[in-house]
């Protein structure tokens, strides 16, 4: 279902709340039902289209209020939230443990790259060592 | 209707949720619904603050919810598990112990 407009700001508010994002993604979801059927109570009572969007509105609640039902159940936070030290030394040892592995990520990333200054620098030293060895050819001759 | 949940309320959204899914399965908007008809609209809250209450009591354990396709919509039914009618239990009992004693309170020409 396509994300409301109406609730990009409660998205935001859990979001940096730290809930876990599969309950944000379950409370908007059934949010924008719950909506889609006060709309749909209020058209067939005989409103407009605005004036039932309006009524679908106020029933479902502020967001603000909505935000603050949500944060206030800690069951609902993501891990790293609700143990905070935990979630700190695992991702220190994930940093340690990926560190010696960088050097060769980025190798493995950069293969074309790395093949033409290899053969950049390959050619460059056999040029040199070509004018050293003439020079001293020369200089044996002369 | 009432928009904001007041101090006072803190644990009836929880009771009144457990009791109308006790009888039988419903999706948010049906307990809502099911609410203000039985308390005849005296208990109004801003209806976004039901799916909080169902994720709490789901990752609780007193909830189970159970995706079900109706008329074309998937809807997310919640059902009440036996840790929840246990829960159900203490909090009715907590309630009528609270509501006993404001009475009495209330009666009581002492206090009133």
């Amino acid at each position: 279902m396509p994300e409301r407009p109406q609730f990009e700001a409660l998205k935001l508010e859990l979001q940096r709340g730290g809930i876990a994002k599969t309950y944000i993604d379950r409370t908007l979801r059934e949010l924008s039902d719950h909506y889609d059927d006060l709309e749909r109570a209020a058209l067939d009572a005989g409103y407009c289209a605005d004036d039932a969007a309006d009524v679908a509105r106020k029933h479902l609640g502020n967001h603000v209020v909505i935000a603050a039902a949500v944060l206030a159940q800690p069951r609902l936070m993501s891990w790293s939230r609700r143990w905070p030290t935990v979630a700190f030394c695992m991702r220190s040892a994930m940093a340690i443990g990926v560190l010696p592995a960088r050097p060769m990520l980025y190798v493995a990333g950069r293969g074309d790259e790395l093949a033409r200054w290899g053969g950049a620098i390959g050619a460059a030293l056999v040029l040199v060592g070509s004018l050293y060895s003439m020079l001293n050819w020369m200089i044996m001759v002369g | 209707m009432a928009q904001t949940n007041p101090p006072f309320m803190t644990g009836v959204p929880e009771l009144l949720v457990l009791r109308m899914l006790a009888d039988r399965e419903m999706y948010g908007y049906e307990i809502v619904k099911a609410v203000r008809l039985v308390t005849a609209e005296a208990i109004g809250l801003g209806e976004g603050v039901i799916y909080p209450v169902l994720h709490g009591l789901e990752e609780s354990g007193a909830l189970r919810p159970k995706r079900k396709s109706v008329n074309g919509r998937e809807r997310v039914y919640y059902a009440v598990t036996a840790k929840g009618r246990r829960r159900l239990e203490h909090l009715s009992d907590e309630w009528k112990r609270v509501s006993g004693g404001v009475n009495s309170a209330l009666g009581d020409p002492e206090h009133a």
